[in-house]
C-alpha cells in the first residue's frame, strides 16, 4: 500500500532530518513508527502525506507516486498531523461538508458515515457549533472522523492518541481493525509504546534520521517489552 | 520594571515581524512596504496641507493648518488601527501563555498598547511633519522651533488614536464576548464606524472651499473637544511651553488611566472572547454534495464573512463604489450644471481612475493563503490541484467585486448621463481591473506568506502581502491618473479609455501568466 525508497530529507540550512529511509506497508496492515523527539517521524508522515515537497528517493500509495500523481495518491489518503488545526470559522458539520466535497464522497454515504462516526465518538450533538468553541479533544475527534469518512486506503496520522479520552482512544483502534479487515493500511507515529507494541503489525524505529531497526512486532520485541527495545536502541549508538 | 521591559520587547518585535520575515529579498520587501505606507501618509498628508494652507494663508489664519492636520493625524491614525486594536490587544493567540505569566495584567495589557502606539507613530508623524513644512513655506510663525516642537508634540499626540482605538477595540471586544454570533456583532460595528468615516469625509470635502472665511468659527469650534489640538497649535506656532506641558498632561495621563481602568477586566474580556456559544442538540440531517470548486469557494466566503478583520480591511472600495453613484445621483443636477460647461468626456477617463482606485483596495487574495496558516496542511494534504485552489480565490475575490461593480458603473452612468457605450467601457474596464488585482495579489501572497502570524491582524492589515497587494495596483491607478491631462488631448475621452483598456488586459494576461508559472511551485514551497 505504502512504498518508501531511499526517501531523504535535508532542510534548509543543511539539518538532514530523514536519511535514505527505505519501509513498506501491505495492505491490511497497521504500522508503527517510533522515535525520540526530531528523529524525523513527522518529516516523513508529511512527505508522504505530499504536505511538504521533497526531493530524494520516491515515495507511492497504491501505487500512484506522490510526486508525479499527487492528486491520485492523496484521494486514496487521509492525513492528520500531531495538532491539527481546523477552519475554527466553519461548524463542525460545515467542515465535514467540505471534507466530503474536497474527497468527492457521495451526499448519501457521507450522511451515512457521519452519523456512524459522529455517533461513535458522540460528537454528533455539537456538529452544529462552530470549530471554535470546541475543546482540543474535540477538535482531535472531527479531525479523525473527517479522515475516517474519507474510508482511505492509507490512514496516516502522527501522535493521534494525544488528547483523546480513553474510550475515543479505543474506538480508533476498533476503526482502524475494520479499515485494515477492509484491505487498508495504517501508519502512524506514537510516543505511547505499550499502543504501538499491542496494535502494530510492525514497527519501525528511527534514529537521527536513520531506520535503525524495523520488523513484526513479536520478533522485534521477543521477551522483552519494547519500552526496553526502544531505550536500549537509543542507548546503544546506533545511528 | 524588568518585567514590563521584556514584555514590551517582546510585543514590538511581534508588530515589527509582521512585516519583516527573514530572509534578504523579504526583510528589504518589509522595509519597501513601509516606505508605501510612509509615502501613503506622505502624500495624503501633503495634499491636504497644501489645499488648507492655499485657503488659510491669506486670510491670515494659517496656525490653524496646524490644528487640522493634528486632528488629521489623530483621525488616520484612528482608522489606521482601529481594527489593529482588537486584533493586537485583545484576540492574540498567546494569550494562555501570557495570562499564565507573573505579570499584572496592567504591565501586559500596557505593553500590548505600546505596540500598537508604535504602529500608529508611523502615519502621525508622516502626516504631521510634511504639515510643518507647508506652514513654513506658506511663511507660518514659529521659526527654527517648529519642527522639533512638532516632532515632540507627535509623540505625545500619538497617545490620543492609540486611546480611541483601545476603547473601540475594547468596545468591539466587550460586546462581541456577549453576542453569540460574534462575526455578526463585529461586522455591525465596522460597518456603522465606516459609515461614519465617509459621512464625515464627505462633508469635510464640501466645506472645504468655506475655511478661509470661517477661520475664526472654526477656532471657536475646537475650544474644549479639540484643546489638544489648539495646544498643539500654541506649543508650534507660539512656542508655548505652558501649552506643550499641558498638552503632554492632556495626552499621557487619560491614555494611562484608560489602559489601567481596562486592565482590570482584562482577563474577563480575554477570556470572554476566547469563549464561544455552544450548542450539543445537533440532529444531522439531509447532506447535499457539491464539487470542489463550490466547496471551496463557500470556504473562502464564509471566513471572508466570519472574520471582520478581514472583510472589513478589504471591503472599503466595495462600499465607496456604489457610495460614489448614490452621491453622484443626488448631486446629479449640480454635476450636470458643471459638465454642460466642460462636456462628459473631459472627465470620464476619470471616472474609469476611480472605478479602479476603488477596486484597488480590494485585495482579499492578498491575504487569504496568509490566512490558511495552521490550516495549510488540510489543503495540502487533499486532492485539490493548486489550480482549483487558487480559481477558488481568485473567482471568490471577482464574485465580491462583481455587485459593487456593476452597481456602481450604473449608477455613475445615470448621474453623469453618459451614453451606453461609455457606461459599458467602464463597467469593462473595472472588469478588467479586478481581473488584475485578484491574481495579483495571490502571487503576491504566495510570494510573501505569514502562515505564523499570532492573529488575524498581522496578517490583514501588518503584512508585506497586504501592502504590496493593495498598493501596487494604486501604482497603476496613479499612472492612468497622470496620463489623464497629457493624453486627454491628443487621444481623445475614448482613445484614453480604449488605451487603459489595452494596458488592463495586457496586465490581466500578465498576472495570469506569472499565477500560473510561478504559483504551484510557490505553493508546493509552503509550510505551515
Amino acid at each position: 500500500m505504502l512504498n518508501i525508497e531511499h526517501f531523504s530529507k535535508t532542510y534548509p540550512g543543511g539539518k538532514r532530518a530523514v536519511d535514505d529511509l527505505s519501509l513498506h506497508v501491505a495492505p491490511g496492515e497497521i504500522f508503527g513508527f517510533i522515535g525520540h523527539n526530531g528523529a524525523g517521524k513527522t518529516t516523513t508522515l508529511r512527505a508522504v502525506a505530499g504536505v511538504m515537497d521533497f526531493s530524494e528517493g520516491n515515495i507511492t500509495i497504491d501505487g500512484h507516486n506522490v510526486r508525479t500523481d499527487a492528486l491520485a495518491a492523496k484521494q486514496v489518503t487521509a492525513f492528520l498531523p500531531d495538532n491539527p488545526d481546523l477552519y475554527d470559522f466553519l461548524s463542525g458539520i460545515q467542515f465535514l461538508n467540505f471534507i466530503a466535497d474536497l474527497y468527492q464522497i457521495p451526499g448519501d454515504s457521507r450522511q451515512n458515515l457521519i452519523a456512524k462516526y459522529g455517533g461513535a465518538f458522540q460528537l454528533t450533538g455539537n456538529l452544529g457549533s462552530p470549530i471554535g468553541s470546541y475543546s482540543h479533544g474535540m477538535k482531535q475527534k472531527l479531525a479523525l472522523i473527517s479522515a475516517l469518512i474519507r474510508q482511505p486506503k492509507l490512514l496516516l496520522l502522527d501522535e493521534p492518541f494525544v488528547g483523546l479520552d480513553p474510550s475515543a482512544a479505543h474506538l480508533l483502534k476498533q476503526f482502524w481493525a475494520e479499515l485494515c479487515a477492509a484491505g487498508s493500511a495504517v501508519f502512524f507515529s506514537t510516543h505511547v509504546l505499550e499502543v504501538a507494541e499491542k496494535l502494530c503489525h510492525r514497527i519501525a524505529i528511527i534514529k537521527q534520521g536513520k531506520l535503525i531497526r524495523m520488523g513484526r512486532t513479536a520478533e522485534l520485541v521477543g521477551d522483552s517489552t519494547l519500552e526496553d527495545v526502544f531505550l536500549e536502541l537509543e542507548g546503544d549508538g546506533h545511528g | 520594571m524588568v518585567k514590563f521591559l521584556a514584555l514590551l520587547k517582546l510585543n514590538f518585535r511581534a508588530a515589527l515581524a509582521a512585516l519583516r520575515m527573514g530572509g534578504r529579498k523579504r526583510s528589504v520587501s518589509g522595509v519597501g512596504a513601509l516606505v508605501l505606507l510612509a509615502g501613503l501618509s506622505l502624500y495624503i498628508s501633503g495634499l491636504y496641507s497644501f489645499l488648507f494652507a492655499s485657503q488659510l494663508a491669506p486670510a491670515g489664519a494659517l496656525p490653524l493648518l496646524i490644528v487640522f492636520m493634528s486632528l488629521g493625524a489623530v483621525l488616520l491614525g484612528f482608522l489606521f488601527s482601529l481594527f489593529a486594536a482588537q486584533g493586537m490587544v485583545f484576540g492574540t493567540k498567546d494569550n494562555d501563555l501570557m495570562l499564565a505569566l507573573p505579570v499584572t495584567p496592567f504591565a501586559l495589557m500596557l505593553s500590548r498598547t505600546l505596540a500598537l502606539y508604535l504602529e500608529n507613530l508611523i502615519s502621525t508623524l508622516f502626516v504631521l511633519l510634511p504639515a510643518g513644512v507647508i506652514y513654513l513655506w506658506y511663511g507660518g510663525p514659529g521659526g527654527i522651533w517648529v519642527l522639533p516642537t512638532l516632532l515632540v508634540c507627535a509623540l505625545f499626540l500619538n497617545f490620543l488614536p492609540t486611546l480611541l482605538s483601545l476603547v473601540a477595540g475594547f468596545v468591539l471586544a466587550f460586546l462581541s464576548s456577549r453576542a453569540t454570533h460574534k462575526a455578526l456583532m463585529g461586522n455591525l460595528f465596522n460597518l456603522i464606524f465606516l459609515a461614519l468615516l465617509l459621512v464625515g469625509s464627505f462633508s469635510l470635502s464640501s466645506n472645504m472651499g468655506e475655511l478661509g472665511d470661517a477661520a475664526s468659527g472654526i477656532h471657536d469650534a475646537f475650544q474644549g473637544w479639540g484643546l489638544p489640538f489648539l495646544l498643539t497649535e500654541g506649543a508650534v506656532c507660539r512656542g508655548s511651553v505652558p501649552d506643550l506641558l499641558l498638552l503632554c498632561a492632556l495626552c499621557l495621563l487619560p491614555f494611562l488611566a484608560v489602559v489601567w481602568l481596562f486592565a482590570r477586566r482584562y482577563k474577563s474580556i480575554v477570556t470572554g472572547l476566547t469563549a464561544r456559544s455552544a450548542r450539543s442538540d445537533y440532529k444531522l440531517g439531509r447532506l447535499s454534495a457539491a464539487g470542489q470548486r463550490r466547496a471551496l469557494l463557500v470556504k473562502e466566503a464564509r471566513r471572508w464573512f466570519g472574520t471582520p478583520m478581514y472583510l472589513f480591511n478589504t471591503c472599503l472600495g466595495l462600499i465607496m463604489l456604489p457610495g460614489a453613484g448614490v452621491a453622484a445621483l443626488i448631486y446629479r443636477s449640480s454635476i450636470q450644471d458643471f459638465l454642460s460647461q466642460i462636456g462628459w468626456e473631459f472627465f470620464f477617463p476619470l471616472l474609469i481612475v476611480g472605478v479602479c482606485f476603488c477596486l484597488s483596495t480590494v485585495a482579499i487574495t492578498g491575504s487569504s493563503i496568509s490566512l490558511e496558516g495552521k490550516n495549510l496542511w488540510l489543503l495540502k494534504s487533499a486532492p485539490i490541484s493548486p489550480a482549483t485552489l487558487f480559481g477558488a480565490k481568485v473567482g471568490f475575490q471577482l464574485l465580491a467585486c462583481l455587485p459593487s461593480l456593476v452597481v456602481g458603473t450604473i449608477l455613475l452612468t445615470i448621474a453623469f448621463e453618459l451614453p451606453l457605450w461609455a457606461g459599458v467601457l467602464m463597467l469593462l474596464d473595472g472588469l478588467l481591473f479586478a481581473l488584475v488585482c485578484a491574481p495579483f495579489g495571490l502571487w503576491i501572497n504566495l510570494h510573501f506568506p505569514k502562515l505564523d502570524a499570532v492573529n488575524d491582524t498581522a496578517v490583514v492589515k501588518q503584512s508585506v502581502s497586504a501592502f504590496l497587494s493593495t498598493l501596487l495596483p494604486m501604482v497603476l491607478v496613479l499612472v492612468f491618473f497622470l496620463l489623464w491631462l497629457p493624453l486627454m488631448e491628443p487621444l481623445g475621452a475614448l482613445g484614453l479609455t480604449l488605451l487603459y483598456t489595452g494596458v488592463l488586459a495586457a496586465a490581466v494576461f500578465l498576472s495570469f501568466w506569472v499565477l500560473i508559472r510561478q504559483g504551484p511551485a510557490l505553493f508546493r514551497q509552503l509550510s505551515d
